[in-house]
């Protein structure tokens, strides 16, 4: 492996290209996997159950076909609510593990992700003149790229307004004037991440040559090759980080 | 179905709040609340000459309730018995039907944290009794029956002795609440106790604005993942070098 390749991001000859592709390198520890899958699917069911709850025609945010038919799959209103109500607590409970045990050790990671740094900037231009089919260049990116960052920052600041308000509703924890702007509060933190979601499943699971970004939130593991073009800046750091291990335990 | 009605003969109410605490007893409500009220008010000039009586009150069990429209949950529902009635297992202490009601019927229940109001004592009636407040009085001042029902005293005392429910022009959720009475009486209580605007909460107002803003984000953001994705697929699928 050429040593400039720990300075920049150059181009790969098709002889480094094939050595990075049969490597592996572990991105994800299976805690933040089943933290990421598990907030997939609180967050798909909570939506789609949330959603369902407002069947006022008034107010509704989906076809009230849709909230009645909802109701009948969990037999009734009381139970759908109930439901809502039950999984919101256990994401709450599973989530609350993650700080009260890895808050030391996930605080730089998080710290990283509130980061926006002059690569990133550069990725969200060039990801807005690559959307409007103009000329781009991707700067290289760290352990998440800046959209993967903006979806982050939406998720971790949201989430906690979500189930604080969550819970005002659910267990009257408030007077009702508060109870009433929790209800608009959540809509409003839900909807905030709900408008980013779409992209981050698009681009994280559906676009073409992503698929070892989904697949590393499956296995842990991506194509050294994939971290090398895609996430260069973390790459690097896992290199140079291997070899100074090298150096000291030779 | 019966549909159910009230009507309050005044000249016969002498305040004696049995029916307010029959409705604690009956509800296990806490001390300072109850579902039904009695309220002295006057002596005062009315167009019709000095008066005074008792504001006897409930919820109105209007025919078009604005409670029902401003519940998010439909935790609040017209029964077809004529009822307004809460569903407490979906209410979640809101209070926007508290802020709806032009009556101020409802209220929220210290002990359980959700919105209270009167049933017309559903258990009761279900079992064929009356409600309680209706039981209690003892002048007989409350009449309680079917308004469709030719025969009953309620039907009587509304389509044939001209009993009124308490309504203006600008809030008439028409209720199923009437008074018997003297004229002056009844203006009385309409000048005092007239519907107040039923309003709509700020936070359901709000929600108006942002709920649409939100469904057109999350629905634009989830049109143009497709569009993205039905590209991609005509476009066939790019490999790593083609980027």
């Amino acid at each position: 492996m050429r040593p400039e390749l720990l300075i920049d991001q150059y181009p790969l000859t098709e002889d480094e290209k094939n050595e990075l592709k049969s490597k592996k390198i572990k991105k994800y520890k299976f805690s933040i996997i089943w933290a990421h899958w598990l907030n997939a699917f609180a967050w798909l069911v909570l939506t789609v159950t949330g959603v369902a709850i407002i069947n006022n025609d008034k107010y509704n945010l989906v076809p009230l076909g849709f909230t009645q038919w909802m109701s009948s799959l969990f037999s009734s209103r009381e139970y759908l609510l109930k439901f809502h109500v039950w999984l919101g607590i256990f994401w709450i409970l599973d989530l609350s593990l993650y700080v009260i045990f890895g808050a030391k050790r996930y605080s730089p990671d998080i710290k990283s992700v509130f980061t926006i740094d002059t690569d990133d900037r550069a990725w969200l231009v060039s990801f807005t003149r690559k959307v409007m089919g103009l000329n781009y260049t991707f700067p290289p990116q760290g352990f998440l790229n800046a959209g993967q960052k903006l979806v982050a920052m939406a998720v971790f600041t949201m989430t906690p307004v979500i189930m604080i308000t969550g819970l005002i509703m659910a267990f009257q924890l408030l007077p009702p004037f508060f109870i009433r702007a929790s209800i608009l509060i959540h809509l409003l933190a839900v909807g905030a991440v709900a408008c980013a979601l779409p992209i981050h499943i698009f681009m994280g699971g559906c676009k073409a040559h992503e698929h070892e970004s989904l697949k590393s939130m499956i296995t842990g593991y991506m194509s050294e090759y994939f971290a090398y073009k895609h996430n260069y800046k973390f790459w690097r750091d896992v290199k140079k980080a291997a070899l100074a291990n090298k150096r000291e335990n030779p | 179905m019966a549909k159910y009605g009230m009507v309050f003969d005044l000249d016969k109410c002498i305040g004696c709040h049995a029916c307010v605490m029959a409705c604690r007893a009956e509800w296990e409500l806490p001390a300072d609340k109850s579902r039904c009220w009695v309220k002295p008010i006057g002596p005062e000039n009315t167009p019709y000459g000095l008066a005074s009586t008792f504001y006897i009150g409930l919820c109105n069990q209007c025919e078009e309730p604005s409670c029902v429209k401003e519940c998010p949950t439909t935790a609040t529902y017209k029964a077809d018995n004529g009822a307004v009635l809460v569903n407490k297992e979906l209410c979640i202490g809101c209070g926007n039907c508290i802020i709806a009601c032009p009556y101020g019927a409802r209220y929220i229940n210290e002990i359980d944290k959700k919105v209270d109001k009167c049933t017309f004592c559903e258990g009761r009636i279900q079992r064929g009794e009356q409600p309680a407040c209706v039981k209690t009085c003892p002048t007989n001042a409350r009449i309680f029956g079917d308004l469709e029902n030719k025969n009953s005293a309620v039907y009587k005392k509304v389509y044939e002795e001209g009993a009124v429910p308490i309504a203006t022009a600008r809030v008439n959720l028409h209720p199923n609440v009437f008074y018997l009475g003297k004229e002056r009486d009844i203006h009385l209580i309409a000048d005092s106790y007239a519907p107040a605007k039923n309003d709509v909460s700020i936070s359901n107002q709000l929600w108006r604005i942002f709920s649409p803003l939100v469904v057109g984000g999350a629905s634009a953001s989830i049109i143009a993942a497709f569009i993205a994705f039905a590209n991609q697929i005509r476009k066939g699928e790019q490999t790593e070098e083609d980027e």
